[in-house]
């Protein structure tokens, strides 16, 4: 996606310098907002933690201590340990580099699927959007797990299954917004005026249709990043993730969530902690960008 | 109003189709084969064999799937793989248990979404309003797991007030149900909340900025009895309209809630038919799913349109 | 031990070959109490009989009066009520002939009983239905005498036919049965024959010294069922002849069951037993602590420290052969060369994994699947203990000082993810890096055969093995050359031969020998690496006496009652 890179002969589009400006503008309004300086400063935090936490952590977050094993928060251990002795406050800050990754790539896949798709059906309309909008609704009343275990047979369980899973989640979903925002375009002058010039339906559908209608994609795509953030949490937790030892939020989740009932709180509750603070963070950057754009 | 109708159900058995296809493919490449499922990972290759063709399942795939549905569509699910029992019965507990579920969350959530939504709407701009949309707007995106197990430490475990096991003990009355059900319905809640509160705030201020409103004003109607006469009955309307679009995903989101708080619902349902590829078992529960959210998206449709006859069955799809 | 040999004499003249050898090995001394009593057992000698010879050997005699092993109380049993408990749902249909769960094993042994008893704990293995069995002198033919007068629960009685047909379905390789796995090369079904009404002889392909074990409730799926019965539908009615009948029973809910007042042994205590099914532990836990089950069948340590720690409970701990197997590819470098494979033994800290993973709920693996519960192991056999110098040095022999890398893939399953996290720190402390690789377990086990199974096909792998009540099974299928379970691909002319003595070994002083032989080049060659014992772990409320559980997670409750 080009957001902006609009060929100067495309009539009836904002020109270039049109689109500049309110880019610019877009960034400033974006920049006032304080939902998204703190939003952006809480998923920055837990970028910088993915990169940098092996560095600043107290404790290998992967050393094992078999003679000091479930222990509460201490001075030594502020989070406590887990059921290897190994110290949690470290597995909490390093254990969203997994997440950190997935999550903006697994979006970015189900964007791109999702707004070629959408361009087609609401470009070509007619048979191909029934029958592609008859396999997208199918799609959506899939439950995720049924999606989730296919992927992990066909890819195997690994952090490219949760991209491509999750990819797959996302298409029809953005699929259906992109449809949505191509119907009304397609009606435009700008769309018949290049028609008439005999451009191709592909010209057609990705030089002029699609920079018109990024607004929506972008306010899906950052709406979308904290469903992924979501939903890799869930697939780890009912097993379909990371492979240990890795630290990673959901994992951890899932194996020390039996533990709860011998009263070992701490080997659960830090870890949904850091899961809540990233999906609100992420979740305040998408408002504002969806309030900013809406703006402008 | 009865074409468009008719046209939705044809267009929905259609995506069933396309559905239970999926499904179909899909369950194919699953690892490993019902017999192994049931006879262990250290049966006798014999065993498996002749157990493989009792049940059918040594047929080719296309043979098997017709045979199911030719049998689906006559009304008969057919037996379950695994239990060697009738789906039937199987199918209508789980779903009846996550059907108790989602009821009870619906109970909580739709009066304070709706109370949420109005006092944000009569509160426009002010603190209120806004603590209301980020605490509505965050909830929506917080992952089950986490609520659930904030939830089930706070009132499970530390206040020990709730039950954390959804499944009631055999026999017990509906109010021990619901009393099983509360703390499982509440990271429901939670992602609901914002979606309703947002419905019933936006459709409280358009009506409270209405002519009708502003002349109930006038006449000098109480404004709480306006706003029980004329705000809430046309805020309600798209709020429900919400709450339908939501049902399926009450019903086929429920497998984490399920896992979490161990209740056989649809979704552990599926679950356990996936990882145990009982095939006629998992097609059976995907369309049950399918078919709940399909009626849900169109009952949505109809009370949109309805209610909004400028789009009057352009069904939005 | 002051001996009576008069006595001694009459009884020998009683007795057979192999009887009279059990005997003089008792008197002789190379024999203990214990492993007479249990071998004496399996070879069908009566307890009578058996408390005659100890008596006449001197001591007090303590047989036969062992009816439940664990919570024994002396006051007088509380009659009726209903027990509660909670259960693993059985994972597939409750089918005799296919059941291979946990949850489904249990519910087959609550109306169903077999031809004897193995409560995987007592000295020795009980009559059930039948009452005695003898082996022919090569222990090629073993003869059962049923009980009589025992009814199933519509009514009909228990008789020879009905053993024939059971057996003959359970071992007709034509049969999706589970306990194919164990037959095979055992019994074939025309080796099952009727010699009268009461009586049934077993032909075996070759010969078994422990046969008695696989027609025991060891063999879980040997429950006798009434001759013509539809395995397919027994879960409509679970007809059997045990102390307790079907009331009630729904997939993933639960099952109700009332006492049998014909029953054989004599009525039991309780009136009702109620088994709730949990698709996890945690519920089960809560449930018993919150007072809805009184019953847990069988936990594992993992989340259930709050009952361990607890008074108010009572834990009833088995000692089992349940185990977890580390097994390297033979025919795969690095671990063709077994200084290797014994420099991976040989990081691992097994007192502490004890300790951390199991909260010291088992004991030590010496590498060979001779638990110390079983009467035939060699305990002389020094155990393997951890020497991180020694595995360096072994893998700088080896040709391998920095160590390498390698891939362990492995099952989630109770705590083997956990273990084998273990096992991979362990490695790295000789330079070895193990990459984990943990699968569900459909994903793991594949086809469960060679070249479709990440069980079999991978170079390291981790896989659980349950309790039995000999090591027949751990010894041929895992590690033989033709065995279909050898994840090591392990192929040892010298092994497999011993091991075929093993088995077709009657007496317990050459079992105890060959054991020995088998332990001694399992370290030597170190194929596989085991590194506990798993205890069988029940908990009750305090309230409860009598029940009585087994180390494969059945229970059996016709002694059992609630106190007040």
């Amino acid at each position: 996606m080009s957001i902006g890179e609009i060929p100067v002969e495309s009539a009836g589009a904002v020109s270039a310098a049109q689109a500049d400006t309110t880019r610019r503008e877009f960034w400033r309004n974006l920049l006032h907002s304080k939902t998204f300086i703190a939003g952006a400063i809480i998923v920055g935090f837990w970028i910088l933690a993915a990169i940098f936490g092996n560095l600043l952590v107290p404790h290998d977050p992967l050393s094992q201590d078999l003679s000091n094993i479930n222990k509460a928060p201490s001075s030594a251990h502020w989070f406590g340990t887990d059921q290897l002795g190994r110290d949690i406050f470290s597995r909490v800050i390093t254990g969203s580099r997994d997440i950190i990754i997935v999550a903006p790539l697994a979006t970015l896949l189900g964007t791109v699927f999702g707004t070629a798709l959408g361009l087609v059906m609401g470009y070509y309309r007619g048979a191909t959007d029934e029958i592609i909008g008859r396999i997208v609704e199918a799609f959506l009343a899939l439950p995720l797990v049924v999606t989730g275990i296919l992927g992990v047979v066909a890819f195997g369980s690994s952090n490219l299954t949760l991209i491509i899973v999750i990819g797959i989640v996302f298409t029809p979903l953005i699929a259906r917004t992109v449809r949505a925002a191509v119907l009304f375009e397609r009606e435009l002058d700008y769309v018949s005026a290049a028609r008439l010039r005999g451009e191709s339906s592909l010209y057609i559908m990705f030089r002029e249709i699609l920079p018109n209608v990024t607004a929506p994609i972008v306010v899906e795509f950052t709406v979308r990043l904290a469903y992924a953030v979501f939903t890799i949490v869930t697939l780890s937790f009912l097993g379909f993730g990371i492979q240990p030892p890795s630290a990673n939020w959901g994992l951890e989740i899932s194996t020390n969530f039996g533990q709860v009932a011998a009263g070992y709180w701490w080997e659960v509750l830090f870890d949904a902690l850091a899961i809540a603070t990233l999906v609100i963070g992420v979740n305040m950057v998408a408002n504002s960008i969806e309030a900013t754009l809406d703006e402008s | 109003m009865t074409t468009f109708i008719l046209k939705r159900i044809g267009l929905g058995l259609i995506t069933l189709w396309i559905l239970s296809v999926i499904v179909f493919f899909a369950a194919q490449i699953l690892p490993g084969d019902p017999a192994r499922a049931i006879l262990g990972p250290l049966a006798a290759p014999s065993a498996v064999k002749s157990l493989s063709h009792q049940l059918g399942t040594d047929k080719p795939v296309i043979e098997q799937y017709w045979t199911w549905i030719t049998n689906f569509v006559t009304g008969n699910p057919g037996t379950s793989y695994q239990y060697q029992a009738p789906i039937g019965p199987l199918l209508t507990r789980a779903l009846g248990n996550s059907l108790k579920l989602a009821a009870v969350a619906f109970i909580l959530v739709v009066p304070l979404g709706i109370i949420g939504g109005v006092v944000a709407a009569l509160n426009v701009g002010k603190p209120l309003d806004r603590v209301l949309s980020v605490v509505g707007l965050s909830a929506v995106v917080i992952p089950e797991v986490v609520s659930g197990i904030v939830v089930i430490l706070i009132f499970g475990i530390w206040l020990n007030v709730l039950p954390i096991s959804a499944a009631a003990p055999p026999g017990a009355s509906i109010g021990t149900q619901i009393y099983h059900l509360i703390l499982p319905a509440i990271p429901l809640v939670l992602i609901l909340f914002g979606y309703i509160q947002q419905m019933a705030r936006a459709g409280t201020v358009e009506a409270l900025a209405s002519d009708y409103a502003r002349t109930a004003t006038l006449k000098g109607l109480p404004r709480g009895v306006m706003i029980r006469r004329h705000v809430l009955r046309n805020s309600l309307l798209p709020t429900i309209t919400v709450i339908a679009t939501q049902t399926g995903y009450l019903i086929g989101g429920l497998v984490l809630v399920e896992t979490l708080f161990h209740y056989n619902g649809i979704g552990s349902l599926i679950f356990n038919a996936a990882t145990n590829k009982d095939f006629p078992m998992l097609e059976a529960g995907v369309l049950t799913i399918g078919i709940v959210y399909m009626v849900a998206t169109l009952i949505a449709d109809m009370m949109y349109s309805l209610l909004n006859p400028r789009i009057r069955y352009r069904a939005v799809e | 031990m002051a001996k009576d040999t008069r006595k001694l004499d009459t009884i020998r003249d009683k007795s057979s070959e192999l009887e009279n050898h059990y005997i003089d090995e008792l008197v002789a001394g190379r024999v203990s109490r214990r492993d007479f009593m249990r071998k004496g057992a399996v070879i069908g000698m009566s307890s009578t009989m058996m408390g005659a010879v100890l008596a006449a050997c001197g001591g007090a005699n303590s047989v036969g009066s062992s009816s439940s092993s664990s919570s024994g109380s002396a006051a007088a049993p509380t009659k009726g009520g209903t027990l509660k408990l909670a259960s693993q749902a059985p994972s597939a249909a409750v089918n005799p002939l296919t059941v291979s769960d946990a949850g489904g094993l249990c519910m087959l042994a609550q109306t169903g009983e077999f031809l004897a008893f193995d409560d995987n704990q007592a000295l020795q293995l009980k009559p059930m239905l039948a009452t005695a069995w003898k082996p022919s002198k090569n222990g090629t033919v073993w003869t059962f005498s049923l009980r009589q007068g025992v009814k199933f629960h519509d009514g009909s009685p228990m008789t020879a036919d009905d053993v024939v047909y059971t057996f003959q379905q359970l071992a007709d390789p034509k049969n999706a049965s589970n306990a194919l796995s164990t037959f095979t090369g055992v019994l074939k079904p025309d080796g099952v024959q009727k010699v009268d009404a009461n009586t049934v002889a077993f032909h075996l392909e070759a010969a078994n010294g422990n046969f008695p074990y696989i027609v025991s409730s060891d063999n879980y799926n040997a429950i006798v069922v009434p001759k013509g019965t539809d395995f397919a539908k027994w879960q409509k009615s679970f007809i059997g002849t045990g102390p307790f009948k079907l009331k009630s029973y729904t997939q993933n809910v639960g099952a109700n069951f009332v006492a049998n007042p014909s029953y054989w042994g004599g009525a039991p205590h309780l009136d009702s037993t109620a088994f709730t099914f949990y698709g996890s532990q945690q519920p089960q836990i809560l449930a018993l602590q919150g007072g809805t089950v009184d019953v847990i069948v069988q936990f594992v340590v993992q989340g259930a420290q709050s009952l361990l720690n607890s008074a108010q409970y009572k834990i009833i701990t088995l000692k089992s052969a349940n185990h977890r197997e580390l097994s390297m590819r033979n025919d795969m470098a690095p671990f063709t060369d077994p200084r290797v494979r014994q420099a991976i033994a040989l990081s691992l800290d097994r007192p502490g994994m004890v300790q951390a993973l199991l909260q010291g709920k088992g004991v030590l693996g010496n590498d060979s699947p001779f638990s110390p519960k079983f009467p035939s192991t060699n305990t002389s056999v020094p155990q393997r203990a951890q020497n991180l110098s020694k595995a360096k040095q072994l893998l700088s022999a080896a040709g391998h000082p920095n160590g390498f890398s390698t891939t362990l893939t492995t099952e989630e399953y109770e705590e083997i993810p956990q273990l084998a996290q273990v096992i991979s720190e362990a490695a790295s402390k000789i330079g070895v890096q193990m990459k984990l690789k943990v699968e569900n377990q459909t994903n793991y086990y594949g086809k469960a055969t060679y070249g479709n199974s990440d069980w079999l096909d991978a170079i390291v792998s981790l896989v659980d093995y349950g309790d039995r009540g000999v090591p027949n099974v751990f010894l041929e299928a895992p590690l033989t050359s033709n065995g279909p379970w050898n994840a090591a691909h392990f192929k040892n002319k010298t092994y497999d031969g011993l091991v075929k003595q093993y088995v077709a070994a009657v007496d317990l002083q050459t079992q105890k020998t060959l054991a020995g032989k088998i332990e001694n080049l399992l370290l030597q060659e170190t194929p596989i690496v085991i590194p506990y014992f798993i205890d069988g772990l029940t908990a009750t409320a305090s309230t409860v006496h009598g029940v009585n559980p087994t180390s494969i997670a059945a229970i059996y409750l016709k002694d059992a009652y609630k106190s007040a």
